[in-house]
C-alpha cells in the first residue's frame, strides 16, 4: 500500500469516527434530557401499582442510562426497578399450581400437555418467595443453580422449580443453610422427572439468566406479599434489604 | 492618413456597399405573416422567405398558410412532388404594390429539403447527445407541425420529446431530486400523459427508497401517491402473485411494459405496500396495539387480510394471557374473535382459564358463588355435568337451599337418600369434598380461620401471578393451598393436601 493511500484511508477513518461520535453525542444529549422525566413517571406509576406504565418508562430510562454509561448506585437502582416492573407487568395470568394441575390432568388423559403449558406460561413471569436449595455453585461466575420444592402434591406428583440465580451462592453463604429468597424469573418449560425411586415431579424450568433477586419494597407492596399475621412490611423489608446487600445495590451503612 | 488606414477604410466601404444590396436572413412564413402590419413599410426591400409551396404554375405560385400572391417574371422551377408532398422553398424577392394590391415579386426560388428530411438530419446522435437538443428539435417540429397542420411532423415532435425525456430520465440515474425536475419539465412541456406517468412512477419509487424507515416521509409519500397515481386508492385493483414478484424485482421496467389496467393495479400495490409499512411501523414491539394494527390493516389495506390475521392472532395471544383479568363481556368478545380466527381450541382454553380465575373469587361468595359458577358452565361451556357438580357443592354448603334444589331439578336431578342422582339413570354426582377434610380445613375458609385453628405454619412459600399470590402453608402433617388477591386481600383456602414424607 502506498503512503498516499494509507493517509487517505486514515482520513476516511477519522471522518467516519467523527460522524459516529457526533451522532452518539447527540443521542446522549437527548437521553440526558429525557431520562429524569421518564424515571419520575416510572416511579409514580410503580407507587400506584401501574406496572405496565412503570415497566415502559423505567425500561426506557434504563436503556438510556446504559447508553450514558451510568453505573452509580442510583442508576443501578433504577435498572433494578425496571427489571422488577417488567416482571410484575408480565406475570403469569393463572396461578402456577393451577396451570400445573391442568397440565397434570392433560398428561394423565394422554393429551398435549406441553402445548398446554406453553400456551399459558411460556415467557410469562413468576415471583417466588420460598426456601431455595443451592444445587450447584459456580464460583467463577457467581451464579448458583438452584431448586425450589413447592410442598404441594398434584395427585402423587411433586412440584419443583429449577433455575440459575446470580449471587445466590453468596447469599446462602452469608445466611442460613436454606434462607427464604424472593426472586423473579421467566418461565421456560416444564417436564416430568423422576426425583426418587417411584416418585415423579413436575419440574418447572426457568429461563436461563432471567432470574434476579427482588430488592425493592416499593414494587412488591402492590403484589400481595404482605400479610399482617404472617409477613409484615418490616419482615419483608428486612429480607429485601439482605438481598439488596448481596447484589451490591446497597451496603450496611446505606441501610442504616 | 497612413497607407494602412486608407486600405482599412476602403475595405469597410466595400463591405457596407455590398451588404446594402444583400438579402436579409431567411424568414419563416409564420414569422413573415406575424409581421403583416408592417408589410407596408417593407415594400421594395429584398427579402428571403422560407416555407412550403402551396401550388405553382410557370409564373405564379402560392405559399402554404399565406394568402399573398407570389409572381415571377421568370419561369419558376418545378415545385410539386409525386404523392402530393409539400415542397419546401427559399423564395427571394420583394413586396410590391400594384394599385391597392400587395404581392410578392419573386426573383429567385430555391428548393429546400423537406421538414421530415430536416428532422432526420437534425436528430441528435451519439453518446454525447443532450436532452436539450431533443427538446429543441421537438419544439421546432411542433411549431412547424402546428402551423402547417402536419400530423406527421407533430408526431415526430412527440417522438423527439419522448426521446429527450427518456434521456433526461437516464441521466437522472434514479436520483429523486433530478427525477423531480424531469417530471416538472414533462408537465410544463405538456408531454403525453403516459410518459409523464412513467417518470412520475419512477420518481415515487426513488422517493420510497430515499424515505427508508422515516415515518413522516413515508406518510407524506403515501399522500402523494394517492394524489398522483390513478387508481391507487381503489382496493379493487389487484396485482396477481406472479406479476407482483416481477414488479418487485424491477418496478420501473415492468411498469413501462404494462398496459393501463396493470399499471393501475401497480399503483394500488405501491400505495398498499406503503400503507402497510406505515401501519406496521407504528406497531409496538410488545404487541400491546396488535388489535388496532389488525383493524387498521383491514380498513386501509383490505387486500392484505393475511397480514391482518397474523396481527389479530398476536393480539389474541396477548389477550389470552390476561384473560384472568377480563370481565365476562371482554372474555366473550375475545372468545368470539378466537372462533372467528378459526381457533376453537384456544377459545375453549380461554374459557377454561377465565372460569378457573372466576372460580377463585366466586368460591368466596359461598352458595351464591357456586350457583353462579354452575350458570357460567352452562352458558359458556354448555356443560351440565360440571354445573350439577357445582350446584351439589352449593347444596352441601347450604343444605335444603330452595333455589339450588330448583336448579338441580331443572337439570333433571332428584335427591334420593341424601344424594343427588339423575332422574333417568340414577347417576350419582361425585363431589371433591373428600379432598378438603384434612385438619378440619375446608375449601373457602379464610386464612385467619386456619391460623386460629392450627397456629402459624412451619413455613410459607409464595408464588405471584397476575393480580394474586398463591400461598402454600406447610404444617406438620398437611399442606394448605391458599390464594390471596393482590393489594393484600384475604387469603382463601383452595385446597388441602397431606404432606408426603420426603427422603
Amino acid at each position: 500500500m502506498t503512503p498516499f493511500r494509507l493517509v487517505g484511508m486514515c482520513l476516511v477513518l477519522v471522518v467516519t469516527m467523527t460522524i459516529w461520535w457526533g451522532i452518539r453525542q447527540r443521542q446522549l444529549v437527548v437521553d440526558a434530557g429525557q431520562v429524569n422525566e421518564q424515571i419520575r413517571r416510572g416511579l409514580e406509576a410503580l407507587e400506584q401499582g401501574q406496572f405496565d406504565e412503570a415497566s415502559r418508562e423505567l425500561n426506557t430510562a434504563s436503556s438510556a442510562l446504559d447508553r450514558l454509561g451510568k453505573t452509580d448506585s442510583r442508576s443501578q437502582r433504577i435498572k433494578q426497578l425496571a427489571r422488577e416492573a417488567r416482571a410484575a407487568d408480565g406475570l403469569i395470568p393463572v396461578p402456577l399450581l393451577e396451570v400445573l394441575e391442568h397440565v397434570d390432568s392433560v398428561h394423565r388423559e394422554g393429551g398435549d400437555w406441553e402445548r398446554r403449558f406453553r400456551d399459558q406460561c411460556e415467557d410469562t413471569w413468576i415471583i417466588v418467595q420460598s426456601q431455595v436449595e443451592l444445587v450447584k455453585d459456580v464460583p467463577s461466575s457467581g451464579v448458583g443453580e438452584f431448586q425450589v420444592d413447592l410442598p404441594f402434591l398434584l395427585g402423587d406428583r411433586e412440584v419443583q422449580l429449577t433455575g440459575r440465580l446470580p449471587v445466590l451462592a453468596r447469599l446462602i453463604r452469608v445466611a442460613d443453610q436454606r434462607p427464604p429468597v424472593l426472586f423473579a424469573a421467566q418461565l421456560k418449560t416444564c417436564r416430568l422427572v423422576a426425583v426418587r425411586p417411584g416418585v415423579t415431579a413436575w419440574q418447572v424450568v426457568l429461563q436461563e439468566d432471567s432470574s434476579f433477586l427482588w430488592t425493592e419494597l416499593a414494587s412488591i407492596r402492590h403484589l400481595g406479599f404482605l400479610s399482617e399475621s404472617l409477613q409484615s412490611a418490616e419482615q419483608l423489608g428486612e429480607l429485601l434489604a439482605r438481598q439488596s446487600r448481596a447484589t451490591g445495590l446497597t451496603t450496611e451503612e446505606q441501610d442504616q | 492618413m497612413s497607407t494602412w488606414q486608407t486600405t482599412l477604410c476602403r475595405l469597410c466601404m466595400i463591405v457596407v456597399i455590398s451588404g446594402a444590396g444583400a438579402p436579409a436572413a431567411p424568414v419563416s412564413m409564420e414569422a413573415f405573416l406575424k409581421q403583416k402590419k408592417t408589410w407596408s413599410t417593407q415594400i421594395g426591400k429584398l427579402q428571403v422567405l422560407e416555407g412550403r409551396c402551396g401550388s405553382a404554375s410557370q409564373l405564379r405560385m402560392t405559399m402554404k398558410g399565406c394568402s399573398l400572391e407570389f409572381s415571377s417574371k421568370r419561369r419558376l422551377p418545378r415545385l410539386t412532388r409525386r404523392g402530393g408532398k409539400d415542397v419546401n422553398v427559399l423564395v427571394t424577392g420583394r413586396l410590391l404594390k400594384e394599385g391597392a394590391k400587395l404581392f410578392f415579386s419573386v426573383e429567385k426560388v430555391k428548393v429546400q429539403p423537406g421538414d421530415i428530411e430536416m428532422f432526420n438530419q437534425r436528430r441528435p446522435r451519439g453518446a454525447r447527445a443532450k436532452p436539450e437538443e431533443w427538446y429543441r428539435l421537438s419544439d421546432w417540429a411542433a411549431k412547424r407541425g402546428r402551423f402547417y397542420k402536419d400530423r406527421e411532423l407533430l408526431e415526430k415532435a412527440r417522438v423527439a420529446e419522448r426521446e429527450g425525456l427518456s434521456l433526461s430520465r437516464r441521466t437522472a440515474d434514479g436520483r429523486s431530486d433530478r427525477l423531480e425536475e424531469v417530471v416538472q419539465l414533462a408537465v410544463s412541456r405538456k408531454a403525453d400523459p403516459r410518459t409523464v406517468q412513467l417518470i412520475r412512477h419512477e420518481l415515487l419509487w426513488a422517493l420510497k427508497t430515499d424515505a427508508g424507515r422515516d415515518l413522516p416521509k413515508l406518510k407524506q409519500l403515501r399522500k402523494r401517491i394517492g394524489r398522483e397515481l390513478t387508481g391507487s386508492r381503489d382496493t379493487t385493483n389487484r396485482l396477481g402473485e406472479k406479476q407482483r414478484a416481477l414488479y418487485l424485482r424491477d418496478p420501473v421496467r415492468v411498469y413501462e411494459e404494462a398496459d393501463d389496467v396493470e399499471q393501475r393495479a401497480m399503483h394500488r400495490f405501491l400505495f398498499a405496500s406503503l400503507s402497510l409499512e406505515i401501519i406496521l411501523a407504528e406497531a409496538r414491539s410488545d404487541g400491546s396495539n396488535a388489535r388496532a394494527i389488525a383493524s387498521r390493516i383491514r380498513q386501509e389495506v383490505p387486500e392484505r387480510s393475511d397480514v391482518a390475521d397474523t396481527w389479530e392472532l398476536k393480539a389474541l395471544e396477548r389477550d389470552r394471557r390476561r384473560v384472568g383479568q377480563m370481565n365476562q363481556g371482554e372474555m366473550e368478545e375475545m372468545v368470539a374473535r378466537l372462533r372467528a380466527a378459526k381457533q376453537p381450541d384456544l377459545a375453549e382454553e380461554a374459557i377454561d382459564t377465565w372460569l378457573t380465575v372466576q372460580q377463585r373469587s366466586l368460591l368466596e361468595l359461598g352458595t351464591a358463588g357456586r350457583m353462579q359458577l354452575a350458570d357460567l358452565y352452562l352458558s359458556l361451556k354448555n356443560d351440565p355435568r360440571t354445573a350439577v357438580e357445582w350446584l351439589t357443592r352449593a347444596d352441601d354448603l347450604s343444605p335444603g337451599n330452595a333455589e339450588v334444589a330448583k336448579r338441580l331439578k331443572r337439570l333433571g336431578y332428584v335427591k334420593r337418600q341424601g344424594r343427588w342422582v339423575s332422574e333417568d339413570g340414577g347417576e350419582t354426582v361425585a363431589t371433591r369434598r373428600k379432598q378438603f377434610d384434612a385438619g378440619g380445613i375446608r375449601e373457602g375458609m379464610v386464612g385467619r380461620e386456619v391460623l386460629s385453628q392450627h397456629g402459624k405454619p412451619g413455613s410459607v412459600s409464595r408464588v405471584a401471578a397476575a393480580g394474586l399470590v398463591s400461598e402454600i402453608w406447610v404444617y406438620e402433617r398437611f399442606v394448605v393451598y391458599l390464594v390471596r388477591k393482590g393489594g393484600n386481600g384475604l387469603a382463601t383456602v383452595r385446597a388441602v393436601r397431606n404432606l408426603r414424607a420426603r427422603r
